[in-house]
C-alpha cells in the first residue's frame, strides 16, 4: 500500500537524480504540493484493502532537445532501474506499468503489463535501449502526451480499478509547430486537461530536467522561448503557479478539491540537494512521521514504532544501536538506499533495536522519521451509500503481519475520526467507538451526501507513549449515491433478537422490511453468510451461524412496492457464554428501477447469549467436584506410595540391654555389650510394606488427615511396654501429643535404619522407685543393610543407637509418665521384657532381682543371649572373614565396656521370665 | 572401590515445575476464548493431577533408592517442594475448575 507510493516516489527520485546529472542550476526546490501528492497517492493505496494495484504509466519525453540536456542519455538507466524497482513490492500488491514517448507525436511503447519479478531484468534491459535511441523528435507536445496518457491510464482504470500514477518526464516547455497551436494546446491543458487527470484520481509526478547550461547555449529566440513556456509545467501539474511574466496562474478548480488528487513537481537542479528532497518523500508516504531530535545525535525508538528512517547528505554516517553496537554504511543488516550523495536508512524495530539509539552524520543534513507500520481495514460489507444510515466497522492492524494492531502500546489518546468529503469540501468529523484490540465502530453512520462525488474518510491519530506524535494513519472510500426510495428499507434497526441460550434456542427475531416508494424490490440474505461481529466479549465468531425463514432457495425475499413484508432471522452458536453482543449482518438490496444494481449493508444485529436456567448451583457442585476428585485421588496415591522400605540386605539384631536414665546402655548386668556378625539375622527381600510386625511390636506408615502434610511412621510397643525409637530424637517430631505415653513412637520409612527399645512398664515403674542411675531392662534391636566394606558395621550400629543424644532424658521421661498413670489391671503381668539366660562368662554385676519379678509370664522377652546361631532365612556367616565376632571396644563414652573378659555373666532366670522358645519377643 | 552414591533426583520437582507453568499460562491464553473447555482439561490434568504425580513419583522413588542402595541420598527439600508445589496447584487449577463447571452447568442448566 504506501509502500507503493513509496516505490513510485523512489522511481520519481532515481529521475529527479537523472535530471539532477542533466541539469546545472544551482538551486533545486520541491513544489509545496508534494506531500499532499504523496499522501493521496498513499491513502488510495491503503484504501484498496487487502489486494492492491497500481499502474504506473510511464509518459517519456522524445525531443530532440534532449541530445543536449542529456548527452550521455543517463535517463536510460535510471528509468530501467526504477522498472527493476517495480518488481520489488509486497506480494499482495499487483503492479501493471506502460510506457509511451511523446514529441511531434504520441506513442504507446509498451503497452500495459504485469510486473513479475522473473521478468523484469530483460523488461527493463529493453527499455533501457529504447530510450537510449528515443531522441530525435521534433517539438515537444504536450498535450498530445498528456492526452494520450488520459485516455491509457482511463482505459486501464476501468480494467483494473487501480491507483494511478503518471510520471511525466520531460526537458523542457511546450512546442509546437505555430506559437499560436502551443497557445491553444496550453490553454487547454491548463483549464480541463490536469484538471481531469486530477479529478480522475491519477497522481501526476512531473520531473522538469531545467538543464541551465543547455539552456545556456541555446540562441536568444531559444531561451526566450523556453523562458516563457517551460514555467507552465508547475501551475499545470500543482494546479498553480507563476509564469516567465510574473503572472500567478491557476488551472482547473482550485483550491484542489479534497476528493481530488494533487501532483506533484521536481525542477532539477543541484544533484544532492535534489536527492534528499526525494529522499524524504517515503518515509511519509509510509506513514512515518519526521521527529526533530536527531540535532542531539540521540533518539528513542518506543514501542508502537514499527520502523525508523533516517535521511541524511553525510558522508560519513553511523548509527549505534541500543546494544552499543555500530552500524556503518557497509553493515550488512541495514536497509540502505543511495543516490546522489544522499543516503536513505531504514530498520524494521518491531521486533529489536528498541531503546536508545544514537547517530552520528556530520557534515550533512539529516531528517529522522518515526513509523507506526499501521493500516486500517473497514469490515467487509460495509459500503455507504448516501443517505442510508449504517454500521461503520473496521480494526487497525499491522501493515506486517496483518492482525489487529496493539494500540496499547500507543499514548492512550489515539481517536479514530470519520469525515466525510462531499463536493470536494470536509464535512462535520465524528469520532468512532473503539474496543480492543484495535477495532473501532460508529452506529447509525449515515453519509449524507447532496454531490454524487462524496467519500468518507477515516483517520487514526496516533503518538507514542513518550509523547511523540506519529504520522496519522488514513483511509478513504468512496459514498455511493443512489435513489433510496427505489429500494426496500429495514423497518426496525437495530434488528433486535431474542436471547442465545444454546443451540437448540437461538436468538431469533422479526426483521421487517419496507417495500420500495417507486418500484418492487427484494432483498437477499446468504445462506451462507458470516456475520461481523461489532461486539462480543468472547471470541467465537467462527461459531456463529445465521439462519432465515420467508425467503426463497437463494435467500431473497421479494418486497411490494409500499408493502411490509418480514422473514424470521435466528442466530445461532454452540457457545453461549454471557455476554451483549452486536452483530453486523449483511443484507443485499436490489430494485427494479434499477435494475442490475444492487448494494448491500450491515444491518446492526442486537442480542444477548446467555444459557437457560440458573446455573449457579451446577458450578458450586461441579467446583467443589473439581477440587474433591483430585483431592481424593492424592490421598490415593499417597497411601499407595507411603510405606516402610523394606529392601535388600536386611538385617535384624535383637539385644537385650539395661539402660540407664543417663542413657547408658549394657547388657543387663551392666557389662558392655559384645557385637558380631551373628548378632544380626539376614531378612529375606521383600516389598515394601504399609504395615510390619515385628514380634509383638508393630511399625507402620501413617498418612496424615491433610494430603499437604507430611506421611509418618510410627512404632507401636507390646502392651504393657513403652518403646524409644529412633524418631524420638529427631529434630521434626511433630505430633508431640501422640507420642507422649511412650506406646508409640515415631520411626523412620527406611528399615535398614530403624532401631527401638523395648521397656516394659513393670521395669520403669520399679526403676521409678530405684536410686537414679540404676540398670533399667529393656530390649533393643536394630535394623540395618548389611554393609560389606565397613568391618565394623555392627558395632557402629549399636553406638549409633546408644550416641544418640537425648537418650537418658527419654528413659527419664518414660519412668516418670508410668509414674504418673493410674496402675492399670493386668500391667504387672505383662511386662517382662526380661531375658532368661546370659550370654555366658562369669564374674561382673550380679543379677537385679527386681528384674523379671514374678507376674510377669508371656513378657515380651528378649533374646537370653547376645550371640545367636544363624536363623532359617538368614546369610550364612560363619565363612564370613569379614564379619569376626568382635566385641565392643573402647567406642563411646556411654557404652560400658566389657568389665571381664568372656562378657556379662549369665543371669539366671528369674520366676516368671518368659519361656524364649517361640516366645512373643523372639525373631520369627 | 569407590562406592558411587545415588540421589534423589530432581525430575519430578521440574516436570511439577513445568506443569504449573504451562497451566497458568493456559489461563491467561484462554482469558478472551469463548470455547476452550479443552484447554481447561488439559490445565487441569496438569495441576492438580501431574504435579500430585510428581509428588507420588518422588516418595516412591525415593524410597526405593533407601532400600535398594544403603549409600542413597534422601532429600526431603525436595519432598517438602513437591507438597508446597501440589498445594499451589490447586490455585492454579482453581480457574480452570471454574471454567469447565461453568460449561458443563451451562449444559446441565439448560436440559
Amino acid at each position: 500500500m504506501k509502500r507503493f507510493a513509496a516505490w513510485a516516489l523512489a522511481l520519481i527520485l532515481s529521475t529527479g537524480t537523472l535530471s539532477a546529472i542533466v541539469i546545472s542550476t544551482p538551486a533545486a526546490n520541491a513544489i509545496p504540493s508534494i506531500d499532499g501528492a504523496f499522501e493521496d497517492l498513499g491513502r488510495c493505496l491503503q484504501s484498496q484493502g487487502k489486494n492492491k494495484i497500481l499502474d504506473v504509466f510511464y509518459l517519456i519525453d522524445e525531443s530532440g532537445s534532449l541530445k543536449k540536456t542529456d548527452p550521455g542519455n543517463a535517463r536510460a538507466d535510471i528509468l530501467s532501474s526504477s522498472l527493476q524497482q517495480l518488481a520489488s513490492f509486497r506480494s499482495d500488491v499487483t503492479v501493471n506499468y506502460s510506457v509511451a514517448f511523446f514529441a511531434q507525436s504520441y506513442g504507446v511503447w509498451q503497452p500495459w503489463r504485469t510486473v513479475n519479478k522473473g521478468g523484469i531484468v530483460p523488461e527493463s534491459g529493453r527499455l533501457n535501449a529504447e530510450v537510449r535511441k528515443r531522441n530525435q523528435g521534433k517539438n515537444t507536445d504536450w498535450l498530445q502526451g498528456i492526452n494520450g496518457a488520459i485516455n491509457e491510464l482511463n482505459a486501464q482504470h476501468e480494467r483494473t480499478n487501480g491507483c494511478s500514477t503518471l510520471i511525466w518526464l520531460t526537458d523542457g516547455g511546450i512546442d509546437l509547430s505555430q506559437v499560436e497551436k502551443t497557445k491553444e494546446a496550453v490553454d487547454q491543458l491548463c483549464e480541463n486537461r490536469f484538471d481531469v487527470l486530477r479529478k480522475n484520481g491519477v497522481t501526476v509526478l512531473g520531473v522538469l530536467l531545467k538543464n541551465e547550461t543547455a539552456l545556456a547555449n541555446l540562441i536568444q529566440s531559444e531561451r526566450d522561448y523556453q523562458k516563457v513556456w517551460m514555467p507552465w509545467m508547475e501551475p499545470l501539474v500543482t494546479g498553480q503557479g507563476v509564469l516567465a511574466d510574473g503572472t500567478e496562474i491557476q488551472c482547473g478548480t482550485f483550491p484542489i478539491p479534497k476528493n481530488y488528487r494533487q501532483g506533484a513537481l521536481f525542477v532539477a537542479s543541484n544533484p544532492q540537494e535534489l536527492a534528499y528532497e526525494f529522499l524524504k518523500l517515503p518515509p511519509r508516504i509510509e506513514g512515518c512521521a519526521v521527529v526533530n531530535n536527531l540535532a542531539k545525535g540521540q533518539f528513542e525508538i518506543e514501542p508502537g514504532i514499527s520502523e525508523f528512517q533516517i535521511v541524511t547528505t553525510a558522508k560519513d554516517w553511523s548509527l549505534i544501536d541500543p546494544s552499543g553496537k555500530s552500524i556503518t554504511a557497509t553493515s550488512s543488516d541495514l536497509d540502505r538506499f543511495e543516490t546522489a550523495g544522499a543516503t536513505r536508512i531504514k530498520r524494521g524495530t518491531t521486533n529489536s533495536g528498541r531503546g536508545a539509539w544514537k547517530f552520528n552524520g556530520a557534515g550533512g543534513e539529516s531528517n529522522l522519521y518515526y513509523c507506526s507500520g499501521l493500516d486500517i481495514r473497514i469490515d467487509p460489507g460495509t459500503e455507504f451509500i448516501s443517505g442510508k444510515a449504517g454500521l461503520l466497522s473496521g480494526k487497525v492492524i499491522s501493515q506486517s503481519t496483518g492482525l489487529p494492531a496493539d494500540l496499547t502500546e500507543y499514548d492512550s489518546d489515539h481517536p479514530i475520526t470519520i469525515e466525510l468529503i462531499s463536493g470536494g469540501k470536509s464535512g462535520p468529523k465524528k469520532e468512532a467507538e473503539q474496543s480492543n484490540p484495535a477495532s473501532f465502530l460508529l452506529k447509525n453512520f449515515t453519509p449524507g451526501s447532496d454531490s454524487a462525488e462524496a467519500e468518507v474518510r477515516i483517520t487514526l491519530f496516533l503518538k507514542t507513549k513518550g509523547g511523540i506524535p506519529l504520522a496519522p494513519v488514513s483511509m478513504s472510500q468512496k459514498i455511493d449515491v443512489r435513489l433510496l426510495s427505489n429500494y426496500p428499507t429495514l423497518k426496525n434497526e437495530p434488528i433486535e433478537l431474542s436471547t442465545l441460550e444454546s443451540l437448540e434456542n437461538p436468538a431469533a427475531g422479526t426483521v421487517v422490511f419496507k417495500g420500495p416508494e417507486r418500484a418492487d424490490g427484494k432483498i437477499c440474505i446468504d445462506k451462507n453468510v458470516k456475520p461481523v461481529v461489532i461486539q462480543d466479549k468472547f471470541s467465537r465468531a467462527d461459531g456463529y451461524k445465521v439462519s432465515t425463514t420467508g425467503v426463497d432457495v437463494d435467500g431473497c425475499m421479494p418486497i411490494r412496492q409500499g408493502e411490509e413484508s418480514s422473514l424470521q432471522l435466528t442466530v445461532g452458536n454452540p457457545v453461549t457464554d454471557p455476554s451483549d453482543v452486536i452483530l453486523g449482518l449483511p443484507i443485499s438490496y436490489y430494485s427494479e428501477a434499477e435494475p442490475g444494481k444492487n448494494f448491500t449493508l450491515n444491518a446492526q444485529v442486537n442480542f444477548r447469549t446467555d444459557p437457560a436456567g440458573d446455573p449457579l448451583l451446577w458450578i458450586i457442585i461441579l467446583t467443589i467436584l473439581g477440587i474433591g476428585l483430585p483431592l481424593g485421588l492424592i490421598y490415593l496415591m499417597l497411601w499407595w506410595a507411603t510405606r516402610i522400605a523394606y529392601g535388600r540386605q536386611l538385617q535384624r539384631a535383637e539385644y537385650p540391654i539395661a539402660i540407664t536414665t543417663e542413657g547408658r546402655i549394657t547388657n543387663r548386668d551392666g557389662g558392655a555389650i559384645p557385637t558380631h556378625g551373628e548378632n544380626y539375622q539376614g531378612r529375606p527381600q521383600q516389598a515394601d510394606v504399609r504395615v510390619l510386625q515385628d514380634g509383638n511390636t508393630t511399625l507402620s506408615a501413617k498418612l496424615p488427615k491433610s494430603i499437604f502434610a507430611e506421611p509418618w511412621y510410627e512404632i507401636k510397643a507390646p502392651e504393657g511396654s513403652r518403646v524409644i525409637s529412633v524418631g524420638n530424637i529427631a529434630p521434626r517430631v511433630k505430633s508431640k501429643k501422640r507420642f507422649a505415653t511412650g506406646k508409640l513412637a515415631p520411626i523412620v520409612g527406611d528399615l535398614g535404619k530403624i532401631w527401638y527399645i523395648i521397656i516394659s512398664d513393670s521395669a520403669l515403674g520399679n526403676a521409678a522407685k530405684a536410686e537414679k542411675g540404676s540398670l533399667i531392662e529393656g530390649k533393643l534391636v536394630i535394623f540395618n543393610r548389611r554393609d560389606l566394606t565397613n568391618l565394623n558395621q555392627h558395632r557402629d550400629s549399636l553406638n549409633n543407637v546408644s550416641s544418640k543424644p537425648g537418650l537418658g532424658a527419654d528413659v527419664e521421661r518414660l519412668i516418670t509418665i508410668v509414674k504418673n498413670e493410674k496402675p492399670a489391671g493386668g500391667t504387672g503381668g505383662t511386662g517382662g521384657t526380661g531375658g532368661t539366660g546370659g550370654t555366658g562368662g562369669t564374674g561382673g554385676i550380679p543379677p537385679r532381682p527386681s528384674i523379671g519379678g514374678p507376674g510377669r509370664p508371656n513378657g515380651p522377652g528378649t533374646p537370653a543371649a547376645t550371640t545367636r546361631p544363624n536363623m532359617p532365612g538368614a546369610p550364612t556367616r560363619s565363612g564370613n572373614p569379614i564379619q569376626p565376632s568382635t566385641t565392643t571396644p573402647a567406642g563411646p563414652a556411654r557404652v560400658t565396656p566389657p568389665s571381664t573378659p568372656g562378657g556379662a555373666p549369665s543371669r539366671p532366670s528369674g520366676p516368671g521370665a518368659p519361656t524364649r522358645k517361640g516366645g512373643p519377643g523372639s525373631p520369627p | 572401590m569407590a562406592k558411587k552414591t545415588s540421589k534423589a533426583s530432581f525430575l519430578p520437582l521440574l516436570v511439577a515445575a513445568i506443569a504449573i507453568l504451562i497451566s497458568v499460562a493456559i489461563f491467561f491464553l484462554t482469558r478472551s476464548m469463548a470455547d476452550a473447555f479443552l484447554w481447561h482439561l488439559i490445565a487441569y490434568v496438569l495441576t492438580p493431577l501431574v504435579v500430585a504425580l510428581c509428588l507420588g513419583w518422588d516418595s516412591i522413588a525415593q524410597r526405593v533408592g533407601k532400600g535398594n542402595d544403603p549409600w542413597f541420598s534422601a532429600n526431603a527439600s525436595y519432598s517438602l517442594i513437591l507438597r508446597i508445589l501440589t498445594g499451589a496447584s490447586f490455585i492454579a487449577a482453581f480457574p480452570h475448575i471454574v471454567s469447565m463447571a461453568t460449561d458443563i452447568a451451562e449444559i446441565l442448566a439448560s436440559k
